[in-house]
């Protein structure tokens, strides 16, 4: 197979020929009209095929008849490749009959072997036509990418809008972050389409939407702000774009899924500089990989997401404010009315109390009329207590004012006066210490109370606070009929809620009891819930479903 | 002669227990009943009363600002607050107003007449809590001058709690000499009542916050 290199225009020709001569002479005829051809010949079907896949060309040379391979076959080979090359039949005498077959087989010019000078003007002009068709077939295809990509933005815009509308329209954030999904994973064609949010903890992502393949194993697991991609990247508040994600670094395996390739996009969920989640969408094995103006409708997505989570959290507050205030409300009512009127009560018993106690009448007269008033006055001072105790648990911020230690009083004689226990108290001064830290063992002491007299069936307890351990302890101990802690107790109110008020403050709290020996509930708090990163003491988005 | 005492309290119920109750002590006489403050004031004006029993949340002119207004106006009328949980930071805005002392809306009510007679011999009666809790938000007399040493003694008896009349026992000197020290004091500190006077003989050491008696 002779290679041949000379000055002139480049030309990768294909020679399908049985003839070397005649080969040599339709190079040289090349040549000399100023082109530089490189040629390989083949003079059977299987070459022919073979040199067609393997090599690049620009035109193809054919004999018409020849013992192997005939121009008809030989352009069957050709349009079977999908390849749009100028084919030239050159060949020895043929019929026009013969000629007309051949153009209308798919050549593109023929040229008899005694006339070879017009095989350069052809080549040229049949090479210029197959860049024209190139050229058409490009802008063809641009057209129909454009196309597409309109769609494809129409679409996203249209989900855009449906999801701003949503976002305004509707507060219930789950179903706007299932929305987002949604349209995430269907118009960016991932497979799999997450959403995260931060948990009050500032450390936690807790998968709230997962669709796809996974959805299981991926809702039972929480991501930590900076462990795998998706945790990465929501902590370093930047979103991306990762192929081939199973090589990267960051990546974990969720449990459960096959080691597979997979592109993921995610991107954070900010509002004003603050982190409240992240959204990601994957694409499993070998498939196309997202691009970026695919990143950045990922980001719009994010960016409604945020502004739903946000408008569904200054929801919760506004709804929780209402309800403070109408506690508030509630509590002043309450203190205008009722405990004033006990008030005036017990001033009418004690008057009556003084004129009889001066009073010239029979002792047994005055026992009898003392009994009543005593009774009266016993019952002023059940009520009295009740409405303290009531108002300051419709109104938490009294506890701030009045200190963790005098409402944990009030809480005894609110326990002495209602259940007739028998309360013992040892506090000690009050602490300083952050509100949530008081709340927190203010709520603990009176569920432990309710539980005491309600369950336990206790007679005595001892409710203590002391400073312990760079810290501060609760405990309320009583002699009833005692439990087993590591049983679920439907009745007795909150004991996973006690202890969860304490972890969250950095504390713990220990449930000592057993069957008949009564029980003892010691919760401990640290001073300082903080010592490191944002806690309780800070503001912090709180996350209303 | 018995202490005339005005109850100002915008409810009825209380208005009418407090009469009730207050005369049952021979040593009081209710003069008068204000169902808010600006009654509470003209009242105080009209009666001249030796103490004033001040709710602290009413309509109209709630009770710290009648008690400034008393204070300032009538200096020989003695405002005692009196107070139920929801108003604890009242407590300590009636005192820097210049209320001598306070009592609970309880049923301790034997406290209440002692509160009153407390009240009108001049006794500063506070907790230790309500004292450091004072100290805390009132600021210091801005200028104050020296007092002599009999002035001294008179505050610090004052600050012990005592009435002018025990002040005058233990000093050997006339009740009326006392009244008059205790106003060149209250003068010299720039304050408005023996609450004050007694809140800055404890910020100076002249005494240690006394035991708890509110």
């Amino acid at each position: 197979m002779g290679k041949l290199i000379d000055d002139g225009t480049p030309l990768r020709v294909l020679i399908v020929e049985d003839s070397e001569d005649d080969t040599l002479l339709i190079l040289r005829e090349l040549r000399r009209s100023g082109f530089a051809p490189v040629a390989d010949r083949v003079e059977s079907p299987e070459a022919l095929r073979a040199a067609l896949e393997g090599g690049q060309w620009d035109a193809v040379i054919c004999d018409y008849a020849m013992p192997r391979l005939d121009g008809l076959a030989a352009l069957a080979i050709l349009a079977a490749t999908a390849l749009d090359l100028p084919f030239l039949v050159v060949s020895g005498a043929i019929g026009e009959e013969v000629a007309v077959g051949a153009m209308k087989a798919g050549a593109h010019d023929y040229v008899m072997k005694d006339n070879l000078a017009r095989l350069g003007p052809a080549m040229r002009r049949e090479l210029k036509e197959a860049e024209v068709r190139r050229a058409k077939r490009r802008a063809e295809a641009e057209n129909v990418e454009l196309y597409q990509e309109t769609r494809r933005q129409a679409h996203r815009l249209a989900a855009l809008l449906e999801i701003g509308q949503d976002v305004s329209a509707t507060l219930h954030l789950p179903s706007v972050l299932l929305r987002i999904a949604t349209h995430a994973r269907e118009l960016l064609q991932a497979d799999d389409s997450d959403v995260y949010l931060l948990e009050a903890d500032g450390r936690t992502l807790r998968p709230i939407v997962s669709l796809g393949n996974y959805a299981e194993e991926t809702l039972a697991m929480s991501l930590e702000l900076g462990r795998g991609i998706v945790g990465s990247i929501a902590q370093s508040g930047v979103a991306e774009l990762v192929d081939h994600a199973q090589n990267d670094p960051r990546a974990v395996q969720v449990p459960g899924s096959p080691p597979e390739p997979y592109g993921i996009m995610s991107a954070p969920l900010r509002y004003r500089g603050q982190l409240l989640g992240a959204i990601s969408v994957g694409r499993l094995g070998d498939r196309e990989t997202f691009r970026p103006a695919d990143l950045q409708f990922l980001q719009s997505l994010a960016r409604q997401a945020a502004i739903a989570i946000e408008n569904a959290r200054l929801y919760g507050q506004a709804r929780r404010l209402a309800a403070l205030e109408e506690r508030q409300r509630l509590a002043r009512d309450l203190h205008d009315s009722v405990s004033q009127v006990l008030y005036g009560v017990g001033l009418g018993a004690r008057t009556a109390h003084a004129w009889l106690a001066g009073a010239d009448i029979p002792a047994e007269l005055k026992a009898g009329l003392e009994e009543p008033l005593d009774f009266l006055l016993s019952l002023v001072e059940e009520g009295l207590a009740e409405m303290r105790v009531l108002i300051l648990e419709l109104r938490p911020d009294l506890l701030e004012r009045q200190g963790l230690v005098a409402a944990l009083a009030q809480q005894a004689t609110a326990a002495r006066v209602r259940h007739k226990l028998d309360v013992h108290t040892a506090f000690c001064p009050e602490p300083v210490l952050p509100f949530l830290v008081k709340e927190a063992l203010y709520r603990i002491a009176q569920e432990s109370l309710t539980n005491a007299a309600m369950h336990a069936q206790a007679g005595r307890l001892e409710i203590r606070l002391a400073p312990e351990d760079e810290g501060i302890a609760l405990e309320v101990q009583d002699d009833g009929v005692g439990f087993d802690p590591e049983r679920e107790h439907p009745g007795r109110l909150g004991l996973r809620s006690m202890r969860e008020r304490a972890a969250e403050l950095g504390g713990h709290l220990e449930i000592v009891s057993s069957p008949g020996q009564g029980a003892r509930v010691r919760a401990w708090v640290p001073l300082d819930p903080t010592p490191d990163g944002p806690g309780p003491g800070q503001t912090r988005a709180s996350m209303p479903s | 002669m018995r202490i005339r005492v005005l109850i100002a309290d915008d409810h009825g119920v209380v208005r009418q227990g407090l009469r009730m109750y207050l005369s049952t002590d021979p040593a009081l006489e209710v003069v008068g009943e204000a169902a808010n403050g600006a009654e509470a004031l003209r009242l105080a004006h009209d009666l001249k009363p030796d103490v004033v029993l001040m709710d602290l949340l009413m309509p109209v002119m709630d009770g710290i600002d009648a008690t400034e207004a008393i204070r300032r106006e009538l200096p020989r009328v003695e405002v005692v607050a009196l107070t139920s949980v929801l108003e604890d930071s009242a407590v300590y805005g009636a005192m820097r107003a210049g209320a001598i002392g306070y009592l609970l809306k309880d049923t301790q009510a034997d406290a209440l007449c002692q509160g009153v007679k407390a009240a009108a011999a001049g006794q500063v009666l506070m907790s230790p809590a309500v004292t450091a809790r004072l100290l805390r938000e009132v600021p210091a007399p801005p200028h104050t001058q020296p007092l002599t040493p009999r002035e001294t003694e008179v505050l610090r008896a004052l600050a012990a709690g005592m009435s002018n009349r025990e002040i005058a026992a233990t000093l050997v000197i006339a009740e009326k000499t006392v009244r008059a020290h205790v106003s060149k004091v209250l003068a010299k500190l720039g304050v408005t009542s023996r609450t004050q006077a007694a809140l800055h003989a404890v910020r100076t050491g002249l005494v240690s916050p006394g035991p708890d008696k509110p």
